[in-house]
This record gives C-alpha cells, structure tokens and sequence, in this order.
C-alpha cells in the first residue's frame, strides 16, 4: 500500500478530548510546552483516550537549529559546486531543454569568475571568495542536489520556510517548537534575528494554525532591507516606564484579585495569571540574554564584531550562539540587507562579481567563527547549523544589462548543513556537468525538511496538527529523509 | 444489551463510586447524544472509518486498495478480492474486517508500518455495530433537517424558549443540574460584548440592575441589536469567515485599496438585517443579478461580491496556467467551508478522501470560477454620469480651441527640419531598428547625461522661432534646451506620449527662441533617461504667432487644471464573467495533465448534480440560489450558519467544527437543536436578528459561568451539554475597543477608512510608521487595515486569525508575549494614564473613585476586599519612586493597568 499519503488520526473518542488537550496546551504553555506536554497530559488526564503518540521519537542528533538564512539565492556555481564544462563552454548555449518557467530571460552558459579550490581533509570545493570557511570544511556536509522549489522569490522562500509555497502554513521553526518545546522557559523557543518582511513576511516564521506559543518572535522589527542588528531589540520586553519594582507591586496586586475573585477556580484564568509570571521573568532573562559585551574580546575578533564589513553579521551570530545556548530551540539569522544594484541580498541577476565578493565579505568571518565558538564549547555536536537561500542561480547569464548576472534557479542548487548528526566533509547528491539540474540524490524541500527533523528525533510523517479536518505535516504528504547527509 | 450500554447505567446508580465509571462517563459525554444505547453508524463507526480506513478504503478510488470501500456498504459486504466479504452483517466473528484488526501478524489492519492501530474499545464498537446488523447512514449534515416536536419539559424556567427545552431534556437525560441564571450586571456585560462587541455605558448598567420592568431584558436585547455597533461586531465574525484582507500578502504582499468596501458592505447589510439568503446571493452573484433602478443596492451587490477577488493570490508566480488555476482553488476552498462547511480543495488532487466529494465536483465548481474573473469596477450612479457628460463637454471645448490655435502656429514658415539622429555632436545613441523601426530616433544608452548637439545655418537678421520635437514616451523624461551654451528653455520634452515606438511618436511646440544673428547651437539635454526622439523642427514666427503661442500655453494649462477634476467614479473590488469555459479534469491536481471536461455544476452529494447552467452564464447566481433554494442543499447551508452564529455567542458550536461539517468534523452536541434554529432561520425569511433573539433570550445564555456544581464539573467537564455558560475571553478586537472606550478616545464613525499603511516591501521605517497608524488611531479595530503577511501585531498576539482561509473558530491562547504587551506596550499604559487623569487626587476620595472604576471596568460594585486591595496598593504606590512623574495620576494609572491586565477585564463571566 501507498506509505505516501496517508493521514494519521486520534481514535475517534478522543477527537473532542482532543481538542480540549490541545486548548490546555495553549493555555498553559509554561515553557516546556511542546509534545513533552502533551504526552504528560494524554497520560494523566485523558485515559479513555489513545495512548498512542503522534510522535515516534527517534534517536534525536540534534537538539537545537541555527538557520543562517541567505535571502535572494545564492549561486551554487560559484560558491560550492564548480563545473569545469560551465568554465570550457562559457556563451555557449545551454546543450539541453531549460526549465519550461523562468523568471527571466536566459541567455549563454557564463563561466564562474572565480577559480575554485579544494579544502580541508575532506577536500570540499569552495570558490576563492572563501577567505574563512575553508578552515572549517571538514566540518560542513554539503547537498548539491536541493530542488523542486518555485522560481519566483515569494513562492521559494515560503516554500523553504513554511513547506507550502502558495498558502499559509506554520513554519518550520514552528513545527519543530511544536514537537520539542523549549529549554529555557525564560526565553521563546523560536527566534528569528532580523528578518525580512519581504515573500512571505511573518508568516515565514509564523505558527498558522500551530498554537501561537510556537511563533517564531523577531529580535528587529521585520523589514525591507531588513533591521541592523544595533536598531535591534525585542518588541515589549521592557517596560519604557517603570522599574521592577514597580512591576513587581502590580503583578502582586493582579494575583490579589485573582484570588478574591470569583473566577478563581477556573483554571485557565490560574494560567494567564502565570503567564504574567512568566513574562516578567522573561524581562528580567531577556537583557542578559542579547548583550553581547559580555563576550571575550577573542569572541568578538573571532565573529568580526569589531571590524567592517563583518560587524553586523557577527553580532546577529553570535546572538543566535547566546540563545541556543540558553536553549534556545530554533534560531534563524537572516542576511537579508540589499545592495545598491540589487533588490535582495543575494538576488545578483547583474552585478554578479560585486555583489557575491561582497556579500561573501560580509559572512564569512562570521559564520567560520560561529562553527569554531560552538565547537569549542561542545555545542557544536548537538547544535544543526543549516546555511542556504531559497533557490541557487542559473549557469547562464541572464539576458540584458551591462554587468553579468545570473536568474532564479530552482532546479538544483546547493545548502549545507553542519554539526547534529550529520556527515562531516562531505558532498552529498549532485547536479549535472553544468550545474543546472539536480541529477544524483536529488533533495526536494521536503525531503532537507524532512531530514532536519529526522536530526532532531521527529518523524516528519507522524509530526502532525489536526487542522479543519485533517492531519497537517510539515512535509504534506511527500518526503523521505535524506539518509547519506546523516552521520 | 451490550457493554456499553451495561456500563452507562452506572452511572445512572447512585452507589457505583464514580470514579470507577469515569472511562465510561467519558466516553458518554464524548457522545452526548446517546439517548438508546445502540451503537449509531455516524456517531460511533464513522468516525473510527475515517480516521482508520478511509484513506485506502474510501471514497478516493485512485488510493483505493483491494477495491475494497468501506464508506458504502455494497462493497463492504461483497466478496472482496480475497474472496472473503469484509463484512458479515450479524457476524463479526464471520467478518474479515474484525479478522484483521485483531490480528497479530503483518496482515493487520490498518498495516503494521502506518504505526496506526484500533484500540479495544474502537473494535469493540465495530463488533456490536456489525452484530446489530451493520446498518449504514448517511452523513447526518447530508440529511434533511429533521424537524420533530419540541421536547415536553416540566419545568415553567426552562419552557418558555425553544433552545432551553432541547438543552434541558438533555441535562435531565444526564442527571445533570444547570446552573442559577447570572446576575443583572453579569448579563448586560456579557450581551454588550456578545451583541456589540463594547462594555456597557456605566449610567446604563445602573439603570438595568434598578430597572424593575419584567421585559428589561428584552428591551435590552432590542436597543443593543438596533445599535450600528453591531454590524460592527458581527461584521467582523463574518470577515473572519470571508478570510479579509486589506493587501494580498502571500508572496508579494500588494494593497488591494478597495477591499474595505467589501468590509463595509457587510457591517451595512448586517445592521440592516439583510436576509441571509439574499447576502449569500449577493457575494457570490450580486454582479449577475437583473440591474435595478435602485443605485444603492445596484453598488451593494456589486461590492458584495469582492467576498470572490479578496482572497491572498502568489502574485509572481510565473507560471500562468498554475496561477489561474491557484486562484480559482482559493475561491473553491473559501466557498466551501464558508457557506457548506466543507473542505473541497483536497477534491482537486483526487477524490475527497473522507467526504462523498469527488475530484469531478471539484472541476464542475472549478469552470464556474475559470468563467469568472476578479478585477475593480466602477459604480456608475447617475449623478456620476451627468458629471461625467458634462466634463467631456468641457475637455471637448479645450481641445478644439487647442486645435484651431495649433493649426495657425503650424502653417508658420518651416526654417531648419532636421533628423533628431543627424546631431553633430552627442553622446546618445541612434536607433533604426527597434524604437526608431523606419524612422531613426535617439536615446540614451543607459542612464547618464544624455545630449545631442544641431549646428544650425547662420542667421543673417534676427529671428523669433518656434521649437517643435517630435518624440515618444511612455513615461516623461523632461529635459531642457540650450542655445550656445545657455539654458533657453527650461523644461522641455515633458509629455508622456502613450509609448515608446513609432506609432507614439508626436509633435509637440516646446517653446520660443529668440535668436540674433550669426550661428548658433541648439543643444537638447536629458538625465538620466531620453525619451525617443525623430525629428526637430524650428518655424519663423511673428509678434501675431507669438500672441498665439502665449494663448496656447495659458490654454494648456487651464486645460491640465481642469484634467485634474475629472470625475472619479467609486470603484469596488469585484468580479465579472468572462469567457464561460467548462474546466478539464486535472489528473492528481496537475495542470500539465489534463483529462476529460466537466460540465459546470454543484456538489452531487447535495442536490448539484440535478441542476444545469444556460450556456451564457459562469453559473455563480445558479450555485448561490442552489445553496439557498435546493432542498438538499439548504438543510447543510442553514446548519452551517446558524451553527456560526451559536459557535460567536457560546465560544462553541453546537458543531464544535465549524468550519467542517464532514464525516472527520465533529458531531453535533444537539443535534435536534441544531435543526431546530436551521428551520427556524428559514421560516423567519433566513433573518439573523430573529436566531439571536432566539438565542439571546434562552435561559440557556442566560446561566451564570460560576458557582458551578462540583458534581457536574465531573460528569461533564467540557460543559458539552450546556449546564452552565462558559466564560470567554474577549477578542482582540474588544479588548483595544475597550481600552479605547475607557480612555475615552473611542470614535464612532462607521465605515470608510481607506488604508493607510505600506503593505508591499515595508522598511523598518515604513513598519515602525504603520505601528503609529495603528496605535494612533481611534476608530474601532474593525476598522484597522489587515495587513496579510504583516497583521498589526497586537491583533495577531491576541489570535487574530491568518486572514488566508476562512475561521469559524478563533483559537483563545494564553501566552506570555500577551503579558508583556499588557505591561509594557505604549498603548496600555497610555489608555491608563487617560483614565489615571480623570480620577481624583484627594485621599478620601480613593474608595469612591475604585468603586466607580469597578462599574466602568466591571459592570458591578466592588467587594469591600477589592476596595481594600485597591486602597492598599495606592498607599504603597505612593511610597515607591515615581516622582519622576511628579503626578497622583501616575499612581492611578499603574491601577488601571493593572485592572486592564486583570481576568475579568479580558474574560466575560
């Protein structure tokens, strides 16, 4: 019988107890939240309901993600995935059909600018704008083969976030928040450092019809290019007004008359006045969490903190290695500025040679520097590390403009991932000689979605939300781990 | 009789502990229709099929296995390719199906590897269902509504109103005691939120509780449903439904500026109590419907149907079959779980896998929406096109005066004609290709300085010259002209020209040069752009074409200044037919595979396929009047909203899905009930007002939510049967609404506010200035812009819902970003320190201060401990620092916030 498109129910009995569960676990969301809760309830309050869980729990690699997010897609063939007949066979026509959409005109086959090299003991690729990276190569576990995506930004990125790339669905920082919940019931268990409002907005790291708990919450006003990690903050986290002790004096007064009401024993009305708890304990958490003076100098110099064009993009890192280290569940950093001829960070379909040394300029140092600081911690064994945008770029120049370019490509194109339980140095799946489709191991998004929550312990087919009828994945009804990126 | 039914007068004995009968308690309230103890297909065996079995034994026939189905019983019963029916009616223990749920081996049902397994008591009820004879029914929403007698109650509290009789008969069933009815203040609170979404005016809270009347209750319902306040309450409940929005989101989040016509619209038709049949007809036909002379209406109907064109569209999707295809499966999901309750977009990709909704149905509404296409339309009242007329007659007027003057400069004697591209000197570049096909024009290359330099003949006397360019431009790129160096005229080539090829290419008098003899240079400029230039032209003129040329600028420009008043009609997002086309079945959802072509149609499991639509028409007024008018289609239709309407005031549906009135939604708690509001909407003309009533004045709304029974708590902890009222929290709408109204800020203008944030690439800038919009403004939330993809944040913190799918059933979280948002945002403490500054500042004046923040705040008098508390705080709020302040109203404030904060601020008892 088809594995592919089944759904998973409750037993029919516990359809309603379910619900009421699932209210509960809105309404008490202390922290640990998540499935964990779940389980305990099912067990303690529910007996005539199943005991079968939704989640078989595997050996989980992981137990925390940090999704280095490059906005506007990156170009694989001149990064990760060099092509020796891309360089014989430059304005030469493409030998073969192109995809049926595009999203630009496409001209000849363009050469990469730039030489590649082999690095570390695992011998990894990596074009000559990586000054850093190489450093940590034997680290890094390469995917060549990611596909199946939309061509345009808007589709791609929901696509890449959320599973689905024309509706609303919970995120995958969402989903994860759903079946782990959180380590530190001081902190979300979902953050995203300076997001971009653009393709897809909040919604990019919303919960949908996931309990709300498990919505990513920005650190910086989501925006277009989006916030400098300095103007940062998180929305409401301190009172602008009075000070803890006053505070303190009003959330005393609030439990006062909870407990002289008569609403007292309706539980949920407990709850909120314990969330108000929670919150002030989230204010007091939240300062020491985000204030990066406390770091070695050593720290800073190894993020680029102190130093142009590094800076921003060192501190949005090293923020997101505080928060996984406070347990943080999913944390998402966004490079996500512009460039003055480019709309999207990485989206170069002019000015290729500029754009890319620039915003390799800008990352490197940073992201070489977050592997070591979490290695050297021993974070790094238990902490996935994904980079990658939401397409690659095509192997031919796009059509017009003075300075060279390259479209949309999402037909094969490279991530990475490192650290948690995946391969080190290694080159998984591949695209063909041109770099243009994914031929060997080929990752749709749904199978990297399905293999980062394989890493962290979760069945991505047993990961559901009963929604309107029917038992949502993060994968829908398609996706098979991918096994050779697994360590 | 069976176990289950053994087990259930358990709980009836009075001895048995209850403890030890709690699973079976559970599994009757779970079930609370059980009125016999034998096991009902729908209740019982359906929904354990569903969740277990249908997806490979159902009605989905491409995943189907063994060409076993057990959603019909014909299948069910026949030898199966084993050989073996799955089914022996009156013998389980003959019946494959039980075989292979018990067994232990890899032949289990539901397969091994699916980690899916029935549990005893699922298997059990299979076994006594097929001992009883294996009776299937339909799906009880698919069945007519069955309208019996009303239920004989012997109790004069709980006889007067229909509802209570059906609700009642089924807590005396369970042995169940309601609780007292709620208290004056109680009662105006929660029906001033519940009716208009707003707290009581104090004065009218003090009025009601002394009000000694008998009908004071039922005036009050009458004044509160005449408020305008409450087709923006309700309005919003349905805008819910209808998934609005104010911008597209999805991907490339544009505005759509219209939208809030849609909006008003419903708060309108809902104040006016439009039928509700008619409001189905209107938002899904209104533009189809015969024209009438009434302008009003004519623009209502036209409106209403934006409920089509609102919905979030992946704009840059670049594939246009998909995009189409994307856009009309967002209409048919919409539509479905809006007025069917029923999800229809899984039939797009194969056949319903748990309703009787195949993939054919779905293409038979699909060609209805591929005949129909969303764009903006104008209203055209009467007024509008006598304005109208008069205008063009006008701008008629303007143009040949233009005319006629053009005419004489252009009989002046020619004296230089030259190709633009025969310049002497210019960096632009020449074009006979493309912008310049069998003309030769110039332009830039790029963006720069563009410039082209004309030697012109010596002049042997001094000569005034009129300019003339011929040039296209789809956009203006304005310029200037030099004369040796010198700027002569400062603006030139400023028009737009319609184009940028040939067939734009116009003549345009740019201004007069004066020039003395001996050789000069004519230089054109332009940065960074150039429009698309073919030739230029100087004529000789004198002092009588000069007073000319000066009529004919002070012409144009009046004539500009009149362009600006040209009358707009209002526009409204809308939709239209176009061509009629029946769509092609799409093999699993692709539109790359394509199968046969279904003709346009309903839903054949109700009624649809008995129907036919003219050739000439999409067929949507044929779908609205076949939900409103077929026999089989009105008892779902009438279910589903008077369903919605107790799931507003109750927090829950009688249906607790209601967006999902199919075979894995729940079942109704009374179900009896239910039929009984859905006839009796249709007999009352499909009148909201008149179910509100009904449902307002029930004893049932009525009953207090505290002082509750511990006894019942037990027996029925979800309250599924209704003995007492269940609190609920306030939306996010209410609770800003409410702030607003006690700070006094509130305004109570109804509809019309267009939007004013930016939705499409929003800068941290541009983000923070809409969180200014939002938080400065006064109008009701209802009024907010809804931004897709970037929804007001407050609203979302308080479960707004997505906006992209249709909501019957807000989520109501409780999380710690709504605590910070209470305690720190601007806007609490602002709305605090409003009503801070209000109260007084004397000591004595405390205690009746707190007791007139109780009435505003809480609809009642304080207990003499709250008064303690809130006296005890002040105290020691003025012995903390806030002297930075340096006001008494900042002590006030914290108070406020804190009440602001409280439960019974945000929860109505």
């Amino acid at each position: 019988m088809s594995n592919k498109c089944r759904m998973r129910g409750n037993e029919p009995l516990s359809i309603e107890i379910g619900a009421t569960r699932r209210e509960m676990l809105n309404r008490v969301s202390l922290g640990f939240g998540g499935l964990a809760l779940h389980h305990l309830l099912s067990e303690s309050t529910v007996q005539a309901a199943t005991s079968k869980h939704r989640v078989a729990m595997l050996r989980p690699r992981a137990k925390r993600v940090i999704f280095l997010f490059m906005h506007g897609g990156p170009s694989h063939v001149d990064l990760f995935d060099p092509k020796p007949e891309l360089q014989a066979n430059d304005g030469k026509p493409l030998p073969f059909k192109g995809s049926r959409v595009t999203f630009a005109d496409r001209g000849m086959l363009m050469a990469s600018p730039w030489k590649f090299r082999r690095c570390g003991d695992s011998g990894l690729p990596m074009s000559e704008l990586w000054q850093h990276l190489p450093r940590v190569a034997d680290e890094l576990c390469m995917i060549h083969s990611m596909c199946d995506t939309n061509v345009a930004h808007g589709g791609a990125c929901m696509k890449l976030h959320t599973g689905d790339e024309d509706q609303v669905r919970p995120s995958l920082g969402s989903w994860i928040s759903y079946g782990l919940g959180t380590e530190n019931q001081n902190l979300p268990s979902f953050i995203t450092i300076c997001p971009t409002s653009l393709h897809g907005g909040v919604n990019n790291f919303g919960s949908s019809f996931l309990p709300s708990i498990h919505q990513g919450v920005p650190y910086g006003t989501p925006g277009y290019p989006n916030t400098l990690i300095d103007d940062a903050s998180f929305h409401h986290m301190q009172s602008k007004r009075y000070t803890v002790n006053q505070q303190r004096l009003q959330l005393r007064l609030l439990r006062e008359l909870h407990e002289k009401s008569d609403m007292r024993n309706e539980n949920r009305l407990e709850e909120r006045i314990q969330a108000f708890e929670l919150a002030f304990r989230m204010q007091m958490a939240a300062p020491e969490a985000v204030d990066l003076g406390r770091e070695t100098a050593a720290t800073r110099r190894m993020y680029g903190i102190d130093e142009q064009p590094t800076s921003n993009f060192g501190k949005q890192c090293l923020l997101a290695r505080r928060f996984v280290e406070r347990g943080v569940r999913f944390v998402q950093v966004s490079h996500a500025h512009s460039l003055p001829f480019n709309n999207e960070q990485w989206d170069q379909h002019s000015h290729l040679e500029k754009g890319h040394t620039i915003n390799v300029a800008q990352i490197d140092k940073p992201i070489t520097g977050l592997l070591l600081d979490l290695k050297a911690r021993g974070l790094l064994d238990d902490t996935l590390v994904i980079w990658g945008g939401e397409f690659g770029r095509t192997p031919t120049a796009q059509k017009g403009g003075s300075e060279m370019g390259r479209d949309h490509h999402p037909e094969g194109f490279t991530m990475w991932m490192a650290g948690g339980g995946v391969r080190p140095g290694h080159r998984y799946g591949q695209t063909d000689d041109f770099g243009y489709y994914a031929t060997d191991g080929r990752c749709t998004i749904h199978d990297f979605h399905a293999t980062i929550l394989h890493l962290l312990g979760l069945d991505h087919e047993r990961l559901t939300y009963r929604h309107a009828g029917r038992d949502f994945r993060l994968t829908d009804v398609h996706g098979d781990v991918a096994t050779g990126v697994l360590a | 009789m069976d176990r289950v039914a053994t087990k259930y007068r358990f709980v009836v004995s009075e001895r048995t502990p209850l403890w030890c009968v709690l699973p079976a308690v559970i599994l009757a309230i779970a079930s609370p229709t059980v009125s016999e103890a034998q096991v009902s297909f729908n209740r019982d065996i359906a929904p354990i099929l569903a969740n277990h079995c249908y997806e490979c034994h159902g009605p989905d026939e491409s995943q189907r296995q063994s060409g076993l189905r057990l959603d019909v019983r014909s299948s069910a019963v026949s030898p199966g390719e084993s050989g073996k029916p799955a089914i022996v009616a009156h013998a389980s223990a003959a019946s494959e199906l039980v075989r292979r749920i018990m067994s232990r081996t890899d032949e289990r049902m539901p397969p091994p590897d699916t980690g899916d397994l029935l549990s005893p008591k699922e298997i059990e009820l299979l076994r006594q269902w097929i001992d009883a004879g294996a009776r299937w029914q339909t799906h009880w929403a698919f069945e007519p509504v069955d309208v019996g007698r009303l239920p004989e109650v012997n109790d004069a509290r709980w006889s007067r109103n229909p509802i209570d009789r059906f609700v009642f008969k089924q807590l005396q069933e369970h042995h169940l005691k309601p609780t007292n009815r709620a208290d004056s203040s109680t009662l105006i609170r929660r029906l001033s939120f519940g009716l208009l979404g707003l707290p009581p005016h104090a004065k009218d809270v003090e009025a009601f509780v002394n009000e000694a009347r008998p009908d004071a209750y039922e005036r009050l319902i009458e004044r509160l449903l005449a408020s305008p306040a409450y087709g923006e309450r309700w309005g919003r409940h349905w805008l819910d439904v209808a998934r609005y929005a104010d911008s597209n989101g999805g991907d490339e989040n544009q505005a759509y500026p219209l939208a809030h016509r849609y909006r008003d619209y419903v708060i309108k038709v809902l104040n006016d109590d439009l039928t509700y049949d008619r409001f189905v007809m209107q938002q899904l036909a209104g533009d189809l419907l015969p024209p009438t002379d009434d302008e009003l209406l004519q623009q209502d109907r036209l409106t209403a149907t934006g409920y089509l064109a609102i919905g979030m569209k992946i704009l840059a999707e670049q594939d246009p079959i998909k995009k189409r295809a994307d856009m009309v499966d967002e209409q048919i999901d919409t539509f479905g779980r809006t007025f069917l309750g029923l999800s229809l977009g899984c039939a797009r990709c194969h056949d319903h896998k748990f309703d009787p909704v195949p993939t054919r149905d779905y293409y038979a509404l699909a060609g209805i929406f591929h005949s129909s296409e969303p764009m903006d339309r104008p209203i055209r009242f009467r007024e509008f096109e006598s304005r109208q007329a008069l205008f063009e007659q006008q701008s008629q007027k303007y143009v040949e005066s233009i005319d006629a003057i053009q005419a004489q400069l252009d009989s002046a004697e020619i004296w230089i004609d030259r190709e633009a591209e025969s310049f002497d000197r210019g960096n632009v570049v020449v074009d006979h290709e493309e912008y310049g096909a069998e003309i030769g024009i110039i332009s830039d290359p790029g963006a720069q300085d563009n410039f082209a330099e004309y030697d012109l003949e010596k002049l042997s006397e001094p000569g005034t010259f009129l300019l003339q360019i011929r040039y296209a431009a789809a956009q203006a790129r304005p310029g200037q002209v030099k004369i040796n160096g010198m700027v002569a005229l400062a603006e030139a080539l400023t028009m737009a020209t319609g184009g940028w090829q040939p067939d734009a290419q116009q003549w345009h008098s740019e201004g007069i040069l004066s020039l003395s003899p001996g050789k000069h240079t004519l230089r054109i400029e332009s940065k960074p752009l150039m429009s698309h230039l073919d030739r230029i032209r100087l004529r000789r003129i004198g002092g009588a074409e000069e007073a000319l040329w000066q009529k004919i600028k002070t012409l144009k420009g009046e004539f500009q200044n009149w362009q600006q008043q040209r009358p707009v009609p209002t526009e409204v997002m809308s939709i239209a037919d176009q061509e009629i086309q029946n769509t092609r079945l799409h093999v699993r959802g692709s539109h790359l595979d394509l199968g046969s072509e279904v003709p346009r149609g309903f839903l054949s499991v109700i009624g649809g396929d008995q129907s036919s639509i003219p050739a000439d028409t999409s067929g949507r007024r044929e779908l609205a009047r076949w939900l409103t008018h077929h026999p089989a289609a009105v008892h779902l239709t009438s279910r589903v909203i008077v369903n919605r309407l107790w799931q507003w005031h109750f927090g829950r549906g009688l249906v607790a899905t209601p967006d999902d009135f199919g075979v894995r939604g729940a079942m109704p708690s009374h179900p009896r009930l239910l039929d009984y509001l859905a006839s009796y909407m249709v007999d009352h003309e499909w009148s909201l007002k008149a179910v509100h009533r009904l449902i307002v004045e029930s004893e049932t709304y009525c009953l207090s939510s505290v002082d509750v029974d511990p006894v019942a708590v037990r027996i029925d902890p979800a309250n599924r049967l209704l003995w007492r009222r269940e609190m609920s929290r306030l939306d996010a709408e209410a609770i800003r609404d409410s702030l607003l109204y006690h700070a006094g800020e509130l305004s109570n203008g109804i509809g019309n506010a267009a939007l004013s944030v930016k939705s499409q690439d929003p800068s941290p800038e541009d983000m923070r200035n809409n969180l200014a919009v939002y938080e400065n403004s006064r109008r009701r939330s209802v009024y907010l812009p809804i931004v897709r993809s970037n929804v007001y944040e407050f609203l979302t913190l308080f479960d707004f819902p997505s906006a992209s799918t249709p909501v019957g059933k807000r989520d109501q979280t409780t999380i710690p970003t709504q605590s910070l948002w209470l305690m720190n945002s601007p806007f609490v403490i602002r709305c605090a320190d409003a009503v801070g500054r209000q109260l007084p500042v004397e000591d004595q004046a405390v205690e009746s201060a707190i007791r007139q923040l109780y009435l505003h705040l809480f609809a009642r008098v304080p207990t003499a401990e709250e008064v303690a508390a809130g006296r005890s705080f002040m105290r020691s709020v003025a012995t903390l620092d806030i002297s930075e302040f340096d006001e008494r109203y900042v002590g006030w404030s914290m108070y406020c916030q804190t009440l602001f904060a409280s439960n019974e601020f945000v929860y109505v008892k």
